[in-house]
């Protein structure tokens, strides 16, 4: 394997992606769902913002960031439906299952370069594109929020890039998804088709399980009636009962690859909202603002499984393609 | 057209799609998704009737078994599955045989091209039906294994929300099909079909309901210039807040027919809902502060809903029409040389 070579297949994917007009079309969508989400975020903003200045003493959170406006970007893309991350599976349904329809792939791997090298670069390209793609859109909210004259200072800035870096590692992984499904499938059609399917699977299926699973094991709530508790042991029973149910319940969470990505993000969008939620902390207007680090130390979890879902997936390909008959 | 060519032609292509492996992939896929929303719908149905029990507001009616699909419509309409399925039943009908070149030998048959193309449609539409079977029977089986039987009445309606869902696929088909003719190759069809469907689905219901209540209606009225508390200018503020918000909701369920995904999402959900869709129609405010109105609601018949929802039924039932009639009349006049 050599690195040059990586690059320069890398290099030459990129540029396939950003010329084709599918990956524009799609680009212009997602632009726009993100935009009219953006500007509805930033109605909310104002009103927030009005709220505030209206009765500081009285209000539970503190002044609106420029970061809950970002929530857009995540509504648009990991909203409720499979086709909000559409970009990132029409980036990779095609790639070996093209090369395979069209019979280009022998005449590639007769040029001296090792399999490796092809899907890896492969892979890197996708990336590529899906950060271009991703800072278009980030792109395009800051420069809304300017024109609009709010302003994010530099530890906002902090936590928008933090979202920009997950959400690259989400439709990363929904692009390493859809190429592994490629590896396996004959026909470009129905590796599009099973993508959408897979990533069915993956968020809703995976979701409701979890769910129905977590349900079942916790069998029903204590209630004081039933067992003729005292009222204390009762209140204690019930505080174990719904503690272990969290923790069960992030363990769906962490699982389930958008369920995942909106918890993430949504914690770095409205940190203290997040806070307030999920710790023992109660919030107080007084209290500092919450910093990234501290934040990202409380995710790492999610944040690890948004990085094991693309490496598992981008292993099976890769071994797929390797040992792939071309003949 | 003869009716004999087209029930030879229909009964091909079923026999086609239903020996195919993507269809035995499909018809798995759905029983799972379908079999596991039932399976967590039966859940909610049990939480529902617990805050029945204890009086919770918002529950007027006995929970029926129908609300345990409201999670099952959720993953057919919002979660996207129905159209995946019609779309991946549909899209590669017609660009595939002209990438195969068998268009040709076929058309060189003794039959006429509309033949053809009814026959296509409706051996597509024979298999959705089958797989939607399948998914409602996969759930019925979920319900029976937890023992929840349901009754003659709710039999009824879940056949109608399985006819809703049909139908929802169907729309899904068309669409597919439609772009199956226009397309040269099957992957420039699954483009169209996704650039037509994001664009009925999210931007028209999105962006048409903000840009049309600003262009026709302009901003909302504000209440700064009524502050001084005087009784006929309250009201008068209250009758414009009021208006305007009739006017923006009316806009909005306009835009939102272009959504077959809302349009579905609204039809069944009064269906599997009713307590939820009766509160919404006799108005929060009026409905909070005094329990009682509660106690002369009768739960709303199936003609009543119908009644109520007509003009989204028949926008449900033009889109997959008007995609037919586009797809006929492309393919009749296609060049094939």
């Amino acid at each position: 394997m050599d690195v040059k070579r990586i690059a320069l297949i890398g290099y030459k994917e990129f540029q396939d992606h950003l010329t084709s007009r599918r990956f524009l079309a799609l680009l212009f969508l997602m632009l726009t769902i993100t935009g009219v989400y953006v500007f509805k975020d930033i109605g909310a903003y104002f009103e927030a913002l009005e709220r505030y200045s209206n009765s500081p003493g009285f209000s539970r959170f503190s002044i609106p960031k420029a970061m809950n406006i970002f929530d857009g970007i995540v509504s648009g893309i990991a909203g409720c439906s499979v086709f909000g991350s559409i970009i990132a599976i029409a980036l990779g349904f095609d790639l070996i299952t093209k090369e395979r329809e069209t019979g280009s792939i022998k005449a590639l791997l007769s040029v001296p370069l090792y399999r490796d090298e092809v899907i890896n670069g492969k892979a890197l390209g996708g990336i590529l594109a899906i950060i271009f793609a991703v800072s278009a859109v980030f792109l395009m909210t800051l420069g809304i929020i300017l024109i609009y004259s709010i302003v994010p200072g530099l530890d906002e800035l902090g936590f928008i890039f933090a979202l920009w870096v997950v959400t690259i590692l989400y439709l990363s992984g929904i692009f390493v998804m859809s190429v592994m499904v490629s590896s396996f499938s004959k026909t470009s059609g129905m590796s599009f088709i099973y993508s959408l399917l897979l990533l069915l699977l993956l968020t809703g299926v995976i979701y409701s399980t979890g769910n129905f699973a977590v349900d079942a094991v916790m069998g029903p709530e204590p209630s004081v009636n039933a067992d003729n508790l005292e009222i204390n042991d009762y209140y204690e029973q019930a505080a174990a009962y719904s503690h272990k149910r969290m923790e069960l319940t992030s363990l769906v969470f962490y699982v389930s690859i958008d369920c995942n990505y909106r918890k993430v993000a949504g914690a770095l969008t409205e940190p203290e909202r997040y806070l307030n939620r999920e710790s023992d902390v109660r919030y107080d207007p007084d209290s500092p603002d919450p910093e990234l680090f501290d934040l990202l130390g409380r995710l790492w979890g999610y944040i690890l499984f948004l990085i094991v879902y693309p490496a598992i997936f981008f292993g099976i390909a890769y071994v797929r393609f390797m040992r792939m008959d071309l003949r | 057209m003869n009716l004999n060519r087209l029930v030879t032609i229909s009964q091909k292509e079923f026999s086609d799609h239903i020996t195919s492996k993507r269809f035995l992939l499909i018809l798995l896929i759905t029983c799972l998704v379908l079999g596991v929303a039932a399976a967590n719908g039966v859940n909610h149905y049990n939480d529902a009737i617990e805050m029945y029990k204890n009086g919770c507001e918002g529950y007027l009616f006995f929970p029926s078994v129908l609300l345990a699909f409201s999670r099952i419509t959720n993953m057919i309409g919002l979660g996207g599955l129905g159209a995946v399925i019609g779309i991946a039943i549909g899209f590669d009908l017609v660009s595939g045989e002209k990438e195969g070149n068998s268009l040709k030998t076929i058309l060189s048959q003794p039959l006429y091209r509309d033949e053809l193309i009814n026959g296509k449609a409706v051996g597509g539409i024979i298999s959705l039906a089958l797989i939607t079977l399948a998914g409602f029977l996969t759930i019925l089986a979920v319900f029976l294994i937890i023992g929840i039987v349901p009754s003659i009445d709710e039999f009824f309606l879940i056949g109608i929300i399985w006819l809703i869902t049909l139908l929802y696929m169907i729309s899904a088909f068309s669409l597919a099909l439609m772009s199956s003719v226009l397309a040269k190759t099957s992957s420039g069809s699954l483009v169209i079909t996704l650039i037509i469907l994001f664009t009925m689905m999210y931007i028209i219901p999105l962006a048409g309901g903000e840009l049309g209540t600003q262009i026709l209606l302009g901003p909302e009225p504000s209440d700064d210039e009524y502050g001084s508390g005087f009784r006929s200018q309250v009201d008068y503020f209250e009758s414009t807040q009021y208006e305007y918000d009739q006017r923006k909701s009316a806009i909005y369920d306009f835009v939102g027919m272009f959504s077959i995904q809302w349009v579905y999402n609204d039809i069944t959900s009064p269906i599997t809902m009713p307590s939820k869709y009766v509160i919404n129609q006799i108005e929060f405010e009026k409905f909070s502060p005094d329990p009682d109105v509660s106690e002369g609601i009768e739960k709303p018949s199936l003609w009543g809903i119908l009644g109520d929802k007509w003009l989204n039924i028949i926008v449900f039932i033009m889109w997959p029409v008007l995609f037919f009639g586009i797809a006929y009349v492309r393919f009749m006049r296609a060049d094939l040389r």
